[in-house]
């Protein structure tokens, strides 16, 4: 009796979880769907009537590859140091350092890469410091706990067996490393990967404070950009008739793209 | 199970939010700018034994839009009225001027500016400090969001502002931006720069401030049809010496001090 009781209760959970996802996927598209066709062009430009957002999905591309290209090598190197070449005191120091890495609300980030980044950018690089290379930077530090926290675990599912024999075969800890374990973590790290990816790509408030949202395609680190996520959360609050109609639409696309990357992320893990 | 209880959050808040709209008090919605002295305002009604009023962000539109939904019986804007949002049958009525000031950072050797000039460099057809008379480098443009009131107000008062311009979205961001670039001009209200490190650019010869100074912008009170009950109350005190003071200790200048002027 109580364990149908329970099976219900948690189906009516799995029911309620799935259905928020398609509830929000419908709603978005169904309110952005006047501003669709509009989405591929070039301007964005709420006061002239123009909604195009190719910009800011270069925008998006660039700050969270920019952020990948960082986080990945350093969270990937950071869970090998903490599982295979750490002392066990350097690593008890290091677990709860990540963890709280985590636990910072972006704004707080946000506002650091404002006061900090920015005008260092500014003054060692030139340009205005509001930039793809500063949003890159503050993602990074905010993707990095997850993608190596992930790539930790996958690090030590790994069995004893394939670190004594790559021993017994007389190979380095680097080629240990480097033709064992990472191939046979793969899929545990390309999960880390999409993680970071995921959250890169959703992060908003830290993002739009550094990268000067200027709603144009960067050419450069240097230059300023605008992300899909910042496009919405600045001008959320102001919008009627199609320009809401865009943010909508902006959101769509931006839901649309995480999905696609999970299921790219479930084909690879595999 | 996360986005389950995220729904179930939603759902609770916007009951939550159902609730709020029952005519307890005063609802004020609007324009950020207003915001601060609204809630200055508000407190200075309190201490005279005025109702609760409380006071939302999120800018001059969905102040109207609140108003015209009914979500709020009162809206603060920073901007005129639209003549079609007129025709819906709202009345502004105009409570204090709020000063733009044009803000450069204080190593800029440069002390005033044309309001040609600006609507050439906010435009985009001067782009160098040297074309100014200043120091040679880039001219580092911070703008406001679309639909910010201050953007609009700029936009009226000056002229379009760049694509290129970097865009944030509070007069906070503003003035760090434009504190820690000698390269930089932004537009902040004359409080918002009554507390930062930032020089103001004199506008045609005229201080900011100054009776003549071209960039100022009315701050009004919204309400669909002529005000009565507790938003027509509040309306008396805004305009009163009292709620009149607040607005001076604010930083923007008094409507009474400004129709004594033009006098």
């Amino acid at each position: 009796m109580t364990d149908r009781l329970a099976r219900g209760l948690l189906f009516a959970c799995a029911v309620l979880s799935s259905a928020a996802v398609a509830v929000i996927a419908a709603f978005v598209a169904l309110e952005g769907r006047g501003a669709l066709s509009g989405l591929p062009g070039a301007v964005w430009s709420p006061e002239e009537g123009l909604y195009g957002v190719r910009a800011m999905l270069w925008g998006s591309l660039a700050v969270t590859g920019g952020a990948l290209i960082i986080a990945v090598p350093a969270g990937v190197g950071m869970a090998l140091y903490l599982t295979e070449a750490a002392p066990p005191a350097v690593a008890s120091l290091a677990r709860p350092m990540l963890q709280t890495l985590a636990g910072v609300p972006s704004v707080v980030y946000g506002f650091v890469g404002l006061s900090v980044l920015v005008p260092a950018i500014r003054r060692a690089l030139g340009g205005p410091g509001f930039s793809v290379l500063a949003g890159a930077l503050v993602l990074a530090v905010m993707v990095l706990p997850a993608v190596a926290a992930v790539a930790e675990d996958a690090l030590r599912a790994l069995p004893r067996a394939y670190r004594e024999g790559a021993a017994a075969l007389g190979a380095t800890p680097w080629q240990t490393v480097r033709r064992v374990l990472l191939p046979a973590a793969r899929g545990g790290i390309t999960t880390a990967v999409v993680l970071g990816l995921g959250r890169a790509l959703g992060e908003t408030m830290a993002v739009l404070m550094v990268t000067g949202n200027v709603a144009t395609t960067p050419t450069s680190p240097l230059d300023p950009a605008r992300t899909l996520t910042g496009n919405i959360a600045m001008e959320m609050g102001y919008a009627v008739g199609r320009h809401r109609e865009a943010l909508f639409a902006t959101g769509a696309l931006l839901l649309g793209l995480v999905m696609a990357v999970n299921a790219v992320a479930r084909r690879a893990g595999r | 199970m996360r986005l389950g209880v995220l729904a179930w959050c939603m759902l609770l808040v916007a009951s939550m939010a159902g609730c709020r709209s029952s005519p307890v008090g005063l609802q004020i919605a609007g324009s950020t700018s207003v915001q601060p002295v609204a809630e200055m305002l508000a407190e200075a009604y309190a201490r005279v034994g005025g109702a609760r009023v409380s006071i939302q962000g999120g800018g001059s539109t969905a102040g109207v839009q609140a108003v015209l939904n009914g979500v709020a019986a009162m809206g603060a804007i920073s901007r005129r009225l639209t003549p079609g949002e007129r025709a819906k049958g709202l009345v502004e009525h105009t409570v204090a001027y709020d000063v733009l000031t044009v803000v450069v950072h204080p190593d800029n050797p440069l002390t005033g500016l044309t309001r040609r000039q600006l609507k050439a460099v906010f435009g985009g057809a001067v782009s160098d400090w040297g074309e100014l008379k200043g120091a040679p480098g880039a001219i580092h443009l911070i703008s406001r969001e679309a639909g910010s009131g201050s953007r609009e107000a700029f936009r009226s008062l000056v002229g379009p502002v760049s694509a290129r311009a970097i865009v944030q979205n509070s007069s906070g961001a503003i003035r760090v931006a434009v504190m820690d670039d000698p390269q930089a001009i932004g537009y902040v209200s004359l409080g918002t720069m009554l507390t930062g490190r930032l020089k103001a650019l004199a506008v045609d010869g005229k201080q900011p401030g100054e009776p003549g100074y071209a960039l100022v912008r009315p701050l009004s009170l919204i309400t669909l049809g002529e005000p009565a009950g507790e938003a027509a109350q509040f309306l008396r005190f805004a305009l009163s010496p009292a709620g009149q003071r607040v607005m001076v200790d604010e930083g923007l200048v008094p409507v009474r001090e400004k129709s004594a002027r033009n006098d």
